[in-house]
């Protein structure tokens, strides 16, 4: 592909996809897999009960409506991995039995996927015990010790760069928008322009050896790319 | 205040009323015939008193010739006073003799008060009634005549004992008045408040109705009015209980339906609006928008049918059909036709055995209901099955036409049998959605056979098959046609044979 390989990347986290449409069920595994997660794939509750109890996932992601057992029924099963349901009902009775019951989250169908990864990353952040440590090329981040090196040296960055760097990193490869950039990072209340996210872009690419990384995506804005 | 409370104490209260007035009048009534006869005897007696004296005097005056004396004469005449009144004493008759002014004689009660009953006019008599010393004396005042001067007799009689009489009795009354009175009094509380007790009962089993409680009934016993309430009340709280029971029911399928036809819509808008977003924004081969383009496609194909298959559903409940007249035959082989690469796939015999006969209604619609059938015949079936399409009469008068399919597949159990005209359900979910379902199919044409005024019966036995029968009913008619479920044993006779 022309691009230097990239070296050691560290899976982000192990996590089981519990969804009998198919179709939804390969869009998340997809989604996960763009951004470093590693995932299993089962189809009917029976099964996620079994896979679970034989390996201890970093987080599940379950479907409400199961054939054999309801969602519901199979977070009952599983002990101490955190949950993030998933569900076509949108009722407030549901979403309070589901927390009720121990879930980390609840989210409704159909959703976006960058919202998906947020909350996926979110729940992560909150239960995981592993420091993540990104390594891509000559640069290596350690986004618990805000610490970040180049060719084993360290980097200075600004926070600002730093939390840019950290949304593309963590959505890498999905193509984030300039207006999403500029929400995330510096906020609603912001009065510059969007080219103050290209000058940070620049920046980083220049920083951190990254210009094929960091591509820039025609109408669409900026995409971290990692081989995969 | 209670009804029977008011009842108790209204009826009471006219008795008392009633019985008192009616006892008491009855009473003085019968005080004032005594009464008057006993003074009608009194003056009877004085009348005979004072002729009786005034001859004796008269004799005695005449018989004495010329006296010596007027003192004589006025001593003649005591003597004969006394005699009268000593004996009428013993009768208790008073006597008194005036004459000329002086008193004669007196055997009167001593009494100091005014006596008016003195001023008699001629030819009258003075009666009245005088308390003398605790005793009710009855005076009769009248002229005795004698020839001699101006005589008066005064005649009383002791009537105390008829007055006692007349106030024992009216206590007497008093008290029997009050003892009937409690009597009545406790009687009527216990017969009224025991009357009163379906009231009660009645309105206890209201209250629990109304809480929510909806099979309480009423004892209703005894037929009087009462009896006859509790028995309407129960008879109305059973139609109220059916009513809420099929209203529940009703919601609960309701929401079921709402539940379902979300999942069913939210499903693939996730999967297309997903994969669209995938596309735009992922880093991703070519194969992965190739894969990802497909599910588009696939699911807003399955999107479409479910919104058609709603919207058929929709316009069938509002507007009618057409009624042409239709070979039976004719349906049953163009839904075959369209079933054929299905069968064939699978390597599926289809037999068929016609009758000839004709049927009123749509022809698209039949024959979407006939190919709606057989396909699920077809799935249900393994390879190498069998199944049988055949049409016959039934009824009273032969003219009901059922159209049958029997198949030797998976079948199904009862409780997958009670519910699958339901809308959005599916016996075994996974492969049918994989075939492209909805679960929309049977429901759909359980609202086209009603529209043709037709009934489909499910009949199926787990491992050994199912037999769906659709019954045109000439006229609206029950009947019960349970058929044998042993598939395959059928021969083919006189009708086009399918083969793989």
């Amino acid at each position: 592909m022309g691009r230097l390989p990239g070296r050691g990347l560290k899976s982000m986290a192990k996590i089981l996809i519990v969804e009998d449409e198919k179709p939804i069920n390969e869009l998340i595994h997809r989604n996960l897999r763009l951004v470093g997660h590693e995932c299993d794939q089962v189809y009917d509750g029976i099964k996620a009960v079994e896979v679970a109890k034989s390996y201890s996932y970093d987080l599940i992601i379950l479907d409400v409506m199961l054939p054999g057992l309801s969602g519901f029924e199979v977070i009952k099963e599983i002990e101490g991995m955190p949950v993030i349901f998933l569900t076509a009902k949108d009722g407030i009775a549901d979403r309070v039995q589901g927390l009720d019951l121990g879930a980390d989250d609840y989210i409704v169908k159909p959703f976006d996927a960058l919202e998906l990864l947020a909350r996926v990353n979110a729940v992560l952040r909150r239960t995981s015990k592993h420091t993540p440590v990104f390594e891509l090329d000559d640069t290596k981040i350690d986004f618990e010790a805000h610490k970040v090196y180049y060719k084993e040296e360290p980097v200075e960055l600004t926070p600002k760069e730093f939390e840019l760097l950290e949304a593309l990193v963590m959505n890498r490869n999905i193509a984030l928008s300039r207006d999403k950039l500029l929400e995330n990072v510096w906020g609603y209340d912001f009065l510059g322009d969007t080219r103050t996210i290209d000058v940070h872009i620049q920046k980083l690419r220049k920083k951190l050896g990254w210009e094929d990384r960091i591509k820039t995506v025609y109408k669409l804005g900026y995409r971290l790319e990692t081989d995969r | 205040m209670k009804f029977w409370q008011k009842t108790f104490l209204a009826t009471l209260a006219l008795f008392l009323v009633a019985f008192d007035v009616g006892i008491f009048m009855l009473a003085d009534m019968s005080y004032k015939n005594s009464m008057q006869s006993e003074q009608q005897k009194c003056l009877g007696e004085h009348y005979f008193i004072t002729s009786a004296i005034s001859k004796d005097m008269d004799a005695v005056a005449q018989r004495e010739g010329s006296y010596d004396q007027p003192e004589d004469m006025e001593a003649a005449y005591r003597s004969l006073c006394e005699t009268y009144g000593e004996y009428y004493i013993s009768q208790g008759i008073y006597l008194e003799v005036l004459m000329d002014g002086k008193t004669l004689y007196t055997s009167l009660p001593p009494y100091s008060g005014e006596r008016e009953e003195l001023s008699v006019a001629p030819n009258e008599r003075n009666t009245i009634m005088r308390d003398v010393a605790g005793s009710i004396y009855y005076y009769v005042a009248g002229d005795l005549p004698v020839s001699s001067g101006n005589a008066m007799l005064i005649y009383a009689k002791d009537l105390t004992l008829i007055v006692e009489e007349q106030r024992t009795l009216e206590e007497n009354l008093v008290f029997v008045s009050i003892l009937i009175s409690a009597c009545l009094a406790v009687a009527l509380y216990f017969v009224l408040s025991s009357l009163s007790r379906p009231i009660k009962g009645l309105s206890n089993t209201t209250r629990r109705i109304a809480a929510g409680n909806f099979s309480e009934r009423v004892k209703a016993t005894g037929r009087d009015e009462f009896g006859e309430l509790g028995q309407s009340f129960n008879n109305m709280a059973d139609e109220i209980e059916e009513q809420m029971v099929s209203l529940e029911k009703a919601a609960e399928q309701k929401q079921q339906f709402i539940d379902n036809l979300a999942h069913e819509l939210r499903t693939p808008l996730t999967t297309i609006y997903g994969y669209a977003e995938y596309i735009k924004a992922a880093a991703i081969t070519e194969e992965d928008r190739i894969l990802a383009v497909d599910y588009i496609m696939s699911e807003s194909s399955r999107l479409k049918e479910v919104a058609f298959k709603l919207l058929d559903l929709a316009l069938l409940k509002n507007t009618g059909i057409d009624r042409n007249e239709l070979d039976v035959q004719e349906l049953i082989e163009a839904a075959a036709m369209t079933v054929y690469p299905k069968t064939r796939e699978k390597q599926i015999q289809l037999k068929t055995k016609f009758v000839p006969a004709i049927v009123k209604g749509d022809k698209a619609l039949l024959i979407s209901l006939l190919v709606n059938i057989l396909d699920n015949a077809a799935k249900a079936s393994d390879v190498h099955g069998t199944i049988m399409v055949r049409n016959f009469f039934v009824g009273d008068e032969g003219k009901d036409i059922i159209i049958e399919v029997l198949d030797n597949g998976r079948g199904m159990t009862k409780e997958q049998l009670d519910q699958i005209v339901l809308p959005f359900y599916r016996v075994d979910k996974a492969r049918s959605r994989e075939q492209g379902g909805a679960g929309l199919g049977l429901s759909l044409c359980a609202q086209i056979a009603r529209a043709h005024n037709a009934e489909i019966r499910f009949y199926s036995k787990p491992e050994k098959g199912t037999v769906v029968r659709i019954i045109f009913y000439d006229a609206l008619r029950e009947g019960e046609y349970a058929p044998d479920i042993s598939a395959g044993d059928d021969d083919a006779e006189g009708g086009a044979i399918y083969e793989s």
